[in-house]
């Protein structure tokens, strides 16, 4: 089935929080009560509508068991989305989203959208979790929040349409390059540097996130001001040329080019000159 | 009413008879799957979903998973004791199933009942011989089948072995060939099995797998395990029952030698899945090999490199993967494919892609690259360090000199060498493909990479572009060898810099030159004015000097003004695209960007500091070669390198040494270096000569040229820096340098430009024309390749001038 895009989902955290669940409960609408623990990872699919767009969401589900780290961490790259899942009934799972969080934004786009996701809400009278815990870590990391339950689907899909929707503005916004975009034959034009002189996006990236800040506390006392000299400077000195040194007019006329300059072209046109010189040498 | 009727029923017959208990419940099932088996058609055609065999085993399931919610500690509840102890050979009987597959379905389900029971209970007891022979005896059976139906329940079960593994190192001794007993025993099924499932196995036993050719030693005696163990790992099972910890008394002991005949059974049946055609099949198997290679033990990690052809296989693989692509696939497809590991459906990236021409090939190879490297990051040491080597040696070496070394194919070679080396991320890889590019030991002219830098200088633009490209991946990915091999072995002896009296040679040849000379006339005119400028310099010294930099320095400022004025007046006025320079901006904060990561990447490079290049920068302002500034100079220099002397004496060892070696290998090549010219190496006479003939070639080409060189000069290294960033630089008459070329350049290209009809219309329409984004202007064949090579110069020499800013910048900053 044509769609306009493909988002690619991680769902991370905990083992036992439901993370299979929900995705059985997205892409088949039902609840298995007795799941297998999951190893590797296992591959939903299912298309959305945003925006009169189509859109396919290819979920990955990976393994929350410490033992599988290795291979769950394999998987997050290229992710658009992520969905980090902690359980309400279950405090240590809340209390690992640390780590989770860092290993994500670790390995994976930092672009990347993430959902927290309380699962379990069904639960109401086992919670350890409250609400506003969760809110309050959502808010500390800059993720977006929402409590659902796999088993009666309350918010299921508002989980992974929400993201995709984040997802979808991000795109909008120019912010998000997602692998299916048509890239196209894009002419490389030589002042866009980043097209050029393309530097591993992500390492760009971790540079930002790593340094970005002392780099621009450390240049706010010095290197902007000097920067502005630079280019002040070249600025003035082609200005300087542009004043007497060069005579527009005569290039213009469209005599002859080259013994042309020679002359006219007075000290401004020592390039021209030499071509002249070494032009009537050669024929 | 009714329901308190019923209840009242109900007790009452709890009362006459109690409900069965969980092992009781457990018992019949049983029972009633044998009983079915005993009277069992063998002509019956029925499937065993339509039997109640299903329902049986689902039922035990659940109990085994029931009881052990309810045990306390870890002990093993009643239900699964009777299945440890064999008092009720369910694994078996599975084991049973699975070999005859009778009622058809038979054995998807005994295998995925096995997988499920592995999963969904904490404690399976793996490490009990009632347990472990049967799943043995399951994989080896099924596995003799190569492509059969069941192939995914196979490897699920695998994958859930290697996850016990995993969480239980231990484990693994159970899949060595001490304890994978001699095939025939495991391939047939035990006697009192035989009489309760009365089923003649359908399977054929047909040694197809050639890892099974392989005669294994019935030798009971041989209780040696190969990998230590942990003791509390079977305290589960001793809590329960004792008599099932003697099969594990075996794994006590520890084994490091390896014989011929060494098996690790459990590696060597997932590679038997990777060449299924189900990519899910595939899929499981390597995450399988991901799961145990990651394993911390060095002895698994011995046994998996020197007891399974793991390495071999997955590079093999590549290598087959590599030669499979196309070979008139478009480099450019090349280039934008992005492709990780793990999901390679049809429809998977792109959809636009999918058509073009060996996408397919592409798609398969790329994914299984991302694999390897991704398998490289997390496995043992051990095992990355085996893997790389194959790597060089199977993948490298054989598919990749082959094809660099035929013309035809040199150019998608290079694309595809270059992509590889792109998305590779993991160090060990990186460092085999830049020492087989670069070459190792004391042959600096490796012959690979003399064959790539002739290619450059191809006539075939397409293959120019690919290599050039190849080389930027290098640099871009550059590692201390690659990079002074590649660049660094003849700066590093600082042979370029030629003192006084060549200068004058210099001097009077330029001062010939009538158009040079009036051209530094105007730009010494020009930067007098600029010098004049109070504003611009007391606004610089204010900085210096609130930056606590002493004015005795000013020269240093002057030095700049004159590197950066020497590059923005390269070319005249008349002929400059953009004469505003409006991008400066752009091109500084780039510069800084790229310069940081650079500082980055060669911060654990032992390259002489930062600090130093300051010195040297300002050490060599003799641009107007008074015999005062060169005396200045030679002065300026003592220092620099006590400086080295004092505070870094293992970097002045690397690098000195490596310098002299270098001075003394140039010597013999030349008689003496000083007084003669500099040899500048064969990756940089290709850089200048390419540079020098840019009007020749296309803006791509062009583009990437300067890329390259533009990293280059970005690199934090002293004498790179002085070599290439410093147009001041006094040097012998031929020595060629990158300024030298670039002011050639620039003679050629105004000498020619303005023969161009209207040529200032021309020079404005094809910035334009690059500017836009219009892809159909490169497919055009209207391109004025002369006014394009002019117009990326102009942009070259302010790049160049704003990273020279930019280091300088960087250098004052280090300096306070």
């Amino acid at each position: 089935m044509a769609y306009a895009y493909l988002f690619k989902y991680i769902i991370i955290g905990d083992t036992g929080v439901g993370k299979s669940c929900l995705l059985l409960q997205f892409t088949d609408k039902r609840f298995q009560p007795v799941h297998d623990l999951t190893i590797g990872v296992e591959f939903g699919a299912r298309m959305i509508t945003i925006d009169g767009k189509q859109i396919k969401l290819q979920i990955w589900d990976t393994a929350g068991q410490e033992a599988f780290r290795s291979i769950t961490r394999s998987y997050y790259r290229g992710a658009a989305g992520a969905l980090l899942v902690y359980d309400i009934t279950r405090r240590d799972t809340f209390n690992h989203l640390t780590t989770w969080l860092e290993d994500a934004r670790q390995h994976s786009n930092s672009n990347m959208v993430i959902m927290l996701i309380g699962n379990k809400s069904d639960l109401e009278s086992r919670r350890e979790v409250k609400k506003e815990e969760g809110e309050a870590f959502a808010r500390e990391h800059g993720l977006v929040f929402m409590e659902t339950s796999a088993k009666t689907a309350a918010n299921v899909e508002e989980a992974f349409i929400n993201t995709a929707k984040e997802i979808y503005e991000k795109i909008q916004e120019g912010v998000f390059d997602i692998n299916n975009e048509v890239t196209s034959a894009v002419h490389f034009h030589f002042f866009d540097l980043e097209s050029r002189r393309e530097v591993k996006k992500e390492e760009g990236e971790a540079f930002a996130r790593e340094h970005g800040l002392v780099f621009m506390e450390t240049s706010a006392k010095t290197a902007a001001n000097v920067e502005e000299a630079f280019i002040n400077t070249a600025k003035e000195i082609y200005e300087k040329i542009q004043e007497g040194v060069f005579d527009i007019n005569n290039e213009a006329n469209g005599i002859k080019i080259g013994p042309q300059h020679s002359t006219g072209g007075g000290a401004g046109s020592a390039g021209g000159a030499g071509a002249g010189a070494a032009g009537g040498g050669c024929c | 009413m009714l329901s308190r009727f019923s209840d009242v029923l109900q007790t009452a017959a709890d009362v006459l008879a109690p409900p069965a208990s969980r092992l009781e419940d457990f018992q019949y099932h049983w029972k009633m799957i044998i009983h079915f088996y005993q009277n069992y058609d063998d002509c019956n055609k029925i499937h065993i979903e339509d039997t109640r065999i299903p329902h049986h085993f689902h039922q035990m399931l659940q109990l085994i998973v029931e009881e052990e919610k309810e045990q306390q500690g870890g002990t093993v509840g009643p239900c699964l004791e009777a299945v440890v102890q064999r008092s009720i050979c369910w694994l078996d009987a599975l084991t049973a199933l699975a070999a005859a597959d009778r009622p058809p379905g038979a054995r998807s389900l005994a295998l995925t009942t096995g997988t499920a029971l592995l999963r969904r209970t904490r404690q399976p007891c793996v490490n009990s011989a009632h347990v472990f022979r049967p799943l043995q005896r399951m994989l080896i059976q099924c596995n003799e089948n190569p492509a059969s139906p069941t192939e995914r329940e196979e490897v699920e079960l695998l994958l859930t072995l290697c996850g016990l593994v995993r969480k239980e190192p231990g484990l693994a001794n159970i899949f060595t060939t001490p304890f994978v007993e001699d095939k025939s025993s495991l391939l047939s099924i035990p006697e009192d099995i035989q009489k309760l499932i009365p089923l003649k196995s359908k399977v054929q036993m047909q040694k197809k797998n050639p890892l099974f050719e392989v005669e294994m030693m019935p030798n009971p005696m041989r209780n040696i395990s190969i990998v230590r163990n942990n003791s509390k790992e079977d305290s589960a099972v001793t809590k329960s029952n004792s008599s099932i910890a003697d099969d594990n008394a075996s794994c006590k002991s520890q084994k490091t030698v390896y014989e011929d005949n060494d098996k690790f059974l459990l590696i060597d049946l997932l590679l038997s899945y990777l060449n299924s055609a189900d990519n899910q099949v595939v899929l499981r198997a390597c995450e399988g090999i991901m799961i145990v290679s990651s394993l911390p033990e060095d002895d698994i990690a011995n046994l998996v490199t020197s007891c399974s052809p793991v390495c071999e296989t997955i590079i093999d693989k590549l290598a087959e993967k590599y030669k499979s692509i196309p070979p008139h696939v478009d480099p450019n497809d090349v280039d934008h494919l992005n492709i990780t590991w793990a999901y390679v459906a049809q429809d998977f990236g792109d959809k636009g892609y999918n058509k073009f021409n060996g996408y397919r090939e592409l798609t398969s190879f790329f994914s299984w690259l991302d694999y390897c490297d991704t398998l490289m990051k997390e496995c043992h040491p051990f095992i990355a360090a085996h893997l790389s080597r194959t790597f060089r040696a199977q993948f490298l070496e054989a598919a990749g000199e082959l094809a660099l070394g035929s013309a035809r194919s040199a150019t998608l070679a290079a694309a595809l060498l270059a992509k590889c080396l792109r998305v590779v991320d993991s160090q060990e890889l990186i460092n085999e493909f830049s020492n087989w590019l670069v070459g190792e030991g004391e042959m600096l002219e490796w012959p690979l990479l003399l064959s790539l830098i002739n290619n450059c200088l191809s006539e075939d633009h397409d293959l120019t572009l690919e290599t050039l490209r190849f080389f930027e991946t290098i640099i871009e990915k550059g590692t201390e060898h690659s990079i002074n091999r590649l660049v660094l072995s003849r700066v590093c002896s600082r042979g370029y810099y030629s003192p006084q009296p060549l200068l004058e040679d210099d001097e009077r040849d330029r001062l010939n030159d009538l158009s040079l000379s009036r051209e530094r006339e105007r730009n010494r005119e020009a930067m007098k004015q600029l010098q004049h400028e109070d504003h611009v310099n007391e606004q610089i010294n204010d900085i210096l000097q609130h930056e606590g930099v002493d004015t005795k320095e000013q020269p240093e400022m002057e030095n700049i003004h004159r590197v950066i004025n020497s590059f923005l007046l390269l070319l005249p006025r008349a002929v400059l695209s953009d004469p505003v320079g409006a991008d400066y901006e752009h091109y500084i904060h780039d510069a800084q960007r790229h310069y940081q990561l650079w500082l980055e990447i060669t911060s654990t490079f032992s390259w002489p500091t930062e600090h130093n290049i300051d010195n040297t920068a300002s050490s060599t302002h003799s641009y107007d070669s008074r015999p005062e500034a060169d005396i200045h100079l030679d002065e300026a220099f003592r220092p620099l390198h006590r400086t080295i002397d004092n505070k870094e004496p293992w970097t002045r060892d690397k690098t000195e040494c490596f310098s002299q070696k270098l001075v003394i290998r140039s010597r013999d090549l030349t008689s003496s270096v000083t007084e003669e010219d500099f040899d500048e190496g064969p990756f940089f006479r290709m850089l200048f000569k390419l540079l020098s003939e840019m009007h020749l070639r296309p803006y791509q080409v062009n583009l990437h040229l300067t890329s390259i060189i533009s990293k280059l000069a970005l690199m934090p290294h002293p004498y790179l820096h002085e070599y290439l960033l410093n147009p001041m630089l006094p040097t012998a008459k031929k020595t060629q340098t990158l300024f030298k070329t670039l002011q050639d350049l620039a003679k050629k290209l105004t000498m020619e430009i303005p023969r161009i009809k209207n040529y200032k219309k021309v020079i404005e329409n094809t910035r334009l024309q690059l500017m836009s984004e219009d892809p159909s202007y490169d497919e055009s064949g209207d391109h004025n390749q002369l006014v394009e090579s002019l117009i990326v110069l102009e942009e070259f020499c302010k790049e160049l001038a704003a990273i020279a800013f930019v280091k300088y910048q960087h250098g004052m900053h280090m300096h306070r």
